[in-house]
């Protein structure tokens, strides 16, 4: 195995049928996108080669910046909100409570079921006159609090964050257990042997341990949110009057409802760079952090 | 080490670009066939009926139209049970009269397709034999493509205008071609329940003032006094559209929508501000901008919400068994706005669901009787169960019709001007300002002037890269 491993020949040649694949199927059409975010272009009838303007025009579009200000709000609560709940979930866990295996499970629920249905169900939670929220905040005595979740301007921007955080915490959670659970058990009782609390076990020992894994689900967790469409799709459909507009959301519209699709590409090729770019500063950061 | 490095390097890049790319390029392609909801299974079963029926034949019979087999694929957007069902009834009635003809149909949700399904095919032509499409701006990027079958010569041949009722051939004609069979024709009406204005002891509106009366007194009493899913532009649109109508006139507004007027005009600011009136009043369900249609409406058929403005179509809910308000709903016009250039007989609705022949099909004459058949046929059906008003010369005994329907003919029947929803008849980026500037209006982020004065700037911005 190890002699195999050492020959870059048969690395080479046995990588090789997977990457062409790959390569057909992921890299030729980002860059076939390139090629039509140069053409002013209506999809269907003949296509005009213009340049850089789609470009311009995106740069000089004020929602094109509203949309990826809101993605990279959602990037933030990912890392912020998500990613701490799940690690914390994921400790407890790991640190053997009764019914781990349950907890584990129901955690991961929200992962599997369609991001369709989850948004369906949440439209019911926040609909304004029968919705469970506006119920039981009724309910409750807070009715001053009562809001039209979905449809007023200052909420529905953080009313669709909810779910989509919610959904993936799971996911995130289950990583860092799986992590967390192949640090060897030695290491762990060598730290309660000199005397560490739980928490410094977690906070000293087990954190540092799983790192790799934490770089990982940081750049899942950004390059999720930077092209997060489902949810939001059916929730708000970017509204009301753009105050949940995302980059994809809004490609979306160009193609399908505008008939721009030299635009809708220059956005896609936007999304691909910027995600190309968070993962590197991410890495970056890791990388700095891994060596200290 | 340097080339695993460097492999390494490459494979996380393809994944990361594989993730991105699912999300944005990729998806174009393959949203269209995702959700299709193909009916192959049932469509064997008919292959084999036809089969039999071929055995069942006289020879004598079978000569004339036999020949070799064509196959046909029929796209439409009813894979509900009620309208599909029509359909496959349709199918079977014209394979049985063609043993030598298949027709594989296949429906898609009517969204998906709009959007997206029909919108990837027609740009390689790929789209089936004969397909459901829209006429007025929608189909216009394809007529000019030339995915589209002109319809002249087949008409002209098969005698076909004689069968049809007056001008609902227009928004299917395009530089003085044909190419789209009206499936059907709409109105907008306002459906008033009867009982809840008893209850409340309001008048029925004739005029705008009473209907902002109305819907005050609902207020005031905690109904909910019109149904409106503003997160979808067009609902909000069907309401600003027939004010138009009232304000502007239908002759005008036809023009403009055509480009030949402009759409900043008076009348146009008018009806949006009676729109953002009936809103500030309170007219509209709570966090409407946040509800989608269907969810809306829910509350009118569950007899919550008195007024609905609405297409024929809601006429079909407010008869279904499964609803909660049969026999109540009285259908008036769009109430008449005082100083407005229209008058109560000017309709917002028209012709624009048709049927249309690929330009690609190998058997133009098969899929032109097929279409001509299924359009007339559906026309008769839908108009039957409430959906829509007929747009060919049928036959129908009238106690077959849904009353609330019948009661949408009854207004119609001096109707001296329609005009399509805009949505309909704009086009591309236009379509979407649209939306956007109705949602302004409700949100209140955008005022009528702005309105009025976005919708032409998104006008001109669309037909001057048309002229270019």
């Amino acid at each position: 195995m190890e002699r195999a491993l050492k020959d870059k020949k048969a690395i080479c040649f046995f990588v090789l049928p997977a990457l062409i694949w790959f390569c057909l199927i992921a890299l030729l059409p980002v860059f076939q996108s390139a090629g039509y975010s140069l053409l002013d272009w209506d999809g269907i009838g003949d296509a005009k080669l213009i340049g850089v303007s789609n470009y311009v025009k995106m740069f000089g579009d004020p929602l094109f910046f509203k949309a990826v200000w809101n993605s990279i709000l959602l990037a933030a609560a990912s890392v912020f909100i998500q990613l701490p709940i799940s690690m914390v979930l994921a400790l407890v866990l790991a640190g053997g409570v009764r019914g781990e295996n349950f907890y584990r499970n129901a955690f991961f629920v929200p992962v599997i079921i369609s991001g369709t249905i989850i948004a369906h169900l949440w439209m019911k939670i926040y609909h304004p006159s029968y919705g469970l929220l506006n119920i039981g905040l009724e309910a409750l005595g807070l009715a001053s609090l009562k809001r039209e979740w979905l449809g007023s301007e200052g909420t529905a921007l953080v009313a669709c964050f909810v779910p989509m955080v919610w959904q993936y915490i799971g996911y995130h959670m289950l990583l860092f257990y799986s992590a967390a659970k192949s640090i060897s058990p030695e290491i762990i009782e060598a730290a309660q042997v000199d005397g560490a609390t739980r928490f410094q076990t977690a906070w000293r020992v087990i954190i540092p341990m799983i790192v790799p894994m934490i770089k990982a689900c940081v750049i899942f967790a950004i390059i999720g949110s930077l092209k997060s469409f489902d949810l939001i799709y059916i929730l708000t459909n970017g509204g009301p009057v753009h105050a949940s507009e995302v980059p994809s959301l809004l490609m979306y519209k160009k193609i399908f409802i505008s008939n721009e699709y030299g635009y809708a590409s220059a956005i896609a090729i936007f999304i691909i760079l910027e995600c190309l770019l968070f993962t590197f500063i991410v890495q970056k950061i890791f990388n700095h952090i891994q060596k200290d | 080490m340097k080339l695993k490095k460097l492999l390494g390097l490459i494979l996380t890049g393809a994944m990361v670009l594989s993730m991105v790319g699912c999300g944005s390029s990729g998806g174009g392609s393959s949203a269209g066939s995702g959700n299709a909801t193909e009916q192959e299974t049932e469509n064997e079963q008919e292959a084999e009926d036809t089969q039999q029926n071929e055995d069942e034949k006289s020879p004598g019979e079978s000569v004339a139209d036999s020949g070799e087999e064509i196959n046909l694929t029929f796209w439409h957007i009813w894979p509900d049970a009620e309208m599909g069902a029509i359909v496959e009834s349709y199918v079977e009635l014209f394979e049985d009269e063609h043993p030598n003809v298949h027709i594989e149909s296949v429906a898609t949700q009517e969204v998906e397709y709009q959007n997206n399904k029909l919108k990837v095919a027609a740009a390689t032509g790929a789209q089936g034999d004969v397909f459901m499409c829209w006429g007025g701006g929608y189909a216009k990027a394809y007529v000019d493509a030339g995915v589209v079958l002109p319809l002249d010569d087949l008409m002209e041949k098969y005698g076909t205008k004689d069968e049809l009722l007056d001008g609902t051939l227009t928004y299917g004609t395009y530089d003085g071609k044909t190419y789209g069979l009206p499936l059907k024709q709409w109105a907008g009406a306002l459906f008033c329940n009867e009982e809840l204005f008893e209850e409340y002891n309001v008048k029925i509106p004739e005029t705008f003032d009473e209907l902002l009366e109305a819907v005050k007194t609902f207020r005031a009493a905690g109904v909910t006094p019109m149904v409106l899913g503003a997160k979808e532009g067009w609902h909000i649109g069907m309401i600003q559209n027939a004010l138009a109508v009232r304000t502007e006139g239908a002759d005008y507004m036809n023009r403009a929508l055509q480009g030949e007027e402009t759409l900043d005009t008076e009348g146009i600011v008018k009806s949006a501000e009676l729109l953002c009136e009936l809103n500030e009043a309170g007219a509209f369900p709570d966090g409407t901008l946040g509800l989608g249609s269907e969810e809306s409406q829910e509350e009118f058929y569950m007899g919550l919400i008195p007024m609905y403005f609405g297409g024929s179509w809601v006429s079909s809910g407010c008869d279904s068994e499964e609803n909660e308000i049969q026999g109540l709903i009285k259908a008036v016009p769009m109430p008449a706005v005082e100083g407005g250039k229209g008058g109560i007989n000017s309709f917002s609705g028209g012709a624009i669901d048709m049927m249309m022949i690929n330009a690609n099909t190998a058997n133009p004459d098969v899929a032109y009787e097929f279409a001509v058949g299924i359009t007339k046929y559906m026309s008769e059906e839908a108009y039957k169960i409430g959906d829509s008003l007929p747009a060919w010369k049928v036959d129908v005994d009238e106690s077959e019709v849904s009353p609330t329907l019948r009661q949408v003919e009854e207004l119609i029947k001096n109707a001296d001007g329609y005009v399509l929803a805009w949505d309909t008849f704009l086009e591309g980026a236009a379509i979407e300002a649209h939306y956007e500037l109705l949602q302004g209006l409700i949100a209140g982020t955008t005022s009528p002037e702005e309105f009025a004065a976005g919708m032409q700037a998104a006008q001109e911005e669309v037909k001057g890269s048309e002229a270019e």
